[in-house]
């Protein structure tokens, strides 16, 4: 009989059926299908996705999920993930038709996606700095002291409203000085790894520490003592960082790219 | 992205909300003020009076804050709308996110 469906972690550069050994999600047996080239990374499961009103059962699943890629990466030199939940369903043909009917459509893309991944590893990078210091240091300069004692003798009310100018100048030169200090990490950390992405940094409600730069990189493994040497450099002009991963390259095979 | 808004105390989100939005009003008018003045199409006296008037909605917008608690909760609104914003717009005009994603493509 054919299973309804298959549940599939990600997709390898290997041309064998074969067992994983390795249990997926909920205890699932995983295994390889293959179709020419690339072989998907699988277990047997309904046509409804895994979900639990439990947030730490979904963190279960979606941990299990990962191991599996972790294991892949291990395994077969690389891993191209695919997103927790990534259910193939039978149409008018079996589920297993339709996935190495997909496997084999888009060798191609799976090809050229293999190629930029194999051997490397994502890695999250957050570098974080003291915000209220680089203020008073970016807004120390000449021209805002200008501004500043031309207020000096003023009246009340202009004397007020050009404060909100001395203040937005202020914040102006400091926003030049963190784009300077992003693009100089950018590019000292560019240099080191394959592709790099910039995550948009957001003002945090909670964290304390002020974050300057979030990137996702793709790496080799022997490469990654050169980022950590650029990090731990960065720590005597003031900057901390956080260096996450390895992790299944997933920032560098979305949107088809 | 949505602007969370306290269910729990309706009264309080919304002049959160409204507060927050004045404020920046506020700035946008104060800027434009200050570009007239240093163009010279504002006279100093017109500055002053502006000047004034800012000072006092500065004042009755700090007391009503302070008299609903709502400090934090302005902060909180102004962040995310800051957030919504570099959502969607810095993505267009910061120089180093548009090299970044020509290098990805």
């Amino acid at each position: 009989m054919f299973n309804n469906a298959f549940y599939v972690y990600g997709v390898v550069k290997f041309g064998v059926n074969l067992e994983l050994n390795e249990e997926g999600l909920t205890g699932k047996d995983v295994y390889l299908i293959n179709n020419g080239k690339f072989s998907a990374l699988v277990h047997d499961c309904e046509e409804t996705p895994y979900t639990d009103k439990d947030p730490e059962k979904i963190k279960e699943l979606i941990i299990a999920h990962n191991k599996i890629l972790d294991r892949a990466m291990e395994d077969f030199d690389g891993v191209i993930p695919l997103s927790f939940n990534t259910i193939i369903k039978k149409g008018k043909s079996s589920a297993r038709f339709n996935l190495k009917k997909w496997l084999s459509d888009d060798k191609e893309k799976l090809e050229n996606v293999w190629n930029r991944v194999k051997g490397k590893r994502e890695y999250g990078i957050r570098v974080y700095y003291e915000k209220d210091k680089l203020f008073q240091e970016a807004s120390a300069n000449k021209e805002i002291k200008k501004i500043e004692a031309s207020i000096e003798d003023k009246t009340r009310g202009l004397s007020y409203l050009l404060q909100g100018n001395v203040k937005s100048k202020k914040q102006e030169v400091f926003q030049n000085k963190v784009n300077e200090l992003k693009k100089e990490f950018y590019e000292k950390i560019k240099g080191a790894v394959e592709e790099i992405v910039i995550n948009p940094s957001r003002i945090s409600l909670e964290e304390e520490k002020d974050s300057l730069l979030s990137l996702s990189v793709l790496v080799e493994e022997k490469k990654v003592y050169q980022i950590k040497e650029i990090l731990e450099k960065s720590k005597e002009k003031g900057f901390s960082f956080h260096l996450a991963g390895p992790f299944a390259p997933y920032s560098f095979v979305e949107n088809g790219k | 992205m949505t602007i969370k808004v306290k269910s729990d105390n309706l009264k309080e989100g919304l002049l959160g909300l409204v507060i927050a939005l004045v404020e920046i009003i506020k700035e946008v008018l104060q800027k434009q003020a200050i570009y007239r003045l240093e163009s010279k199409s504002l006279k100093e006296e017109e500055g002053e009076k502006l000047g004034l008037a800012f000072m006092k909605l500065d004042e009755t917008l700090e007391n009503i804050k302070k008299e609903h608690n709502l400090e934090k909760n302005t902060n909180k609104i102004r962040t995310e709308l800051d957030n919504l914003v570099d959502d969607n717009l810095k993505k267009l005009i910061d120089p180093l996110l548009l090299e970044a994603n020509k290098h990805v493509q």
